[in-house]
């Protein structure tokens, strides 16, 4: 399994906070985006802009993912003011 | 003191948790919610964070900073949930023995957070509601 967490506008896109994905061996976070993808195909539109994080470290779509990792996914962030 | 908040900054608190007597300069950076965005009035903000990555992002950017700069101390505080105009959402303090560090440090946390930390902030129009995301890079 795998843990899978959106932030944000992609929250709100795909309307959960978090869900588990099924994941039987190692594989990318393209691969994970790609299948999230055919649920939601509004996601797509994040592609080139998206932030990944992969156990709370920030990492990219070639990154790799294993069972009971947690990956994800939120837009650019935009903390502070001024 | 590296903390994510929901109820109102107390900056007093801050700059004393950074004050040493080997500081000559304490600097600080207050980020307030400002009433309007692109000619738009806002009427409040609320800010969505991701907590145990933040504290994490938070971390990194006092501990490259003490590295960067000879800091005595720096302190980042942001804080969550609704917030009303004028009102803080980030408190940084850093204090060094000359101002020039101090400074600097302080432009630097700000800067880095503003593109590290998974903090996401939505204004609020009398008509509406917008995710600003990536505002700050």
């Amino acid at each position: 399994m795998l843990k899978v967490r959106f932030f944000a506008s992609l929250k709100d896109l795909v309307g959960e906070s978090e869900m588990e994905m099924q994941l039987e061996q190692e594989t990318s976070v393209r691969k994970i985006f790609q299948q999230l993808e055919t649920r939601f195909p509004e996601i797509k539109k994040y592609e080139s802009i998206l932030l990944v994080a992969v156990n709370m470290e920030y990492a990219d779509l070639d990154s790799t993912v294993t069972p009971g990792d947690e990956v994800c996914f939120f837009p650019p962030v935009s903390g502070g003011t001024g | 003191m590296i903390r994510i908040v929901e109820s109102k900054i107390d900056r007093e608190k801050i700059v004393q948790s950074v004050s040493t007597p080997e500081s000559g300069a304490i600097a600080t950076f207050d980020g307030t919610v400002r009433n309007h965005s692109r000619e738009k009035p806002v009427t409040h903000l609320h800010y969505e964070v991701f907590p145990e990555m933040a504290l994490k992002e938070l971390e990194k950017i006092r501990a490259e900073a003490m590295q960067r700069w000879p800091l005595n101390g720096m302190a980042i505080v942001h804080r969550v949930g609704r917030m009303e105009i004028g009102e803080s959402s980030v408190f940084i303090a850093v204090s060094s023995a000359h101002r020039k560090d101090a400074f600097e440090a302080c432009r630097f946390a700000i800067d880095t957070l503003k593109t590290t930390v998974p903090i996401w902030k939505k204004e609020h129009y009398q008509d509406g509601e917008v995710w600003i995301e990536g505002y700050g890079q």
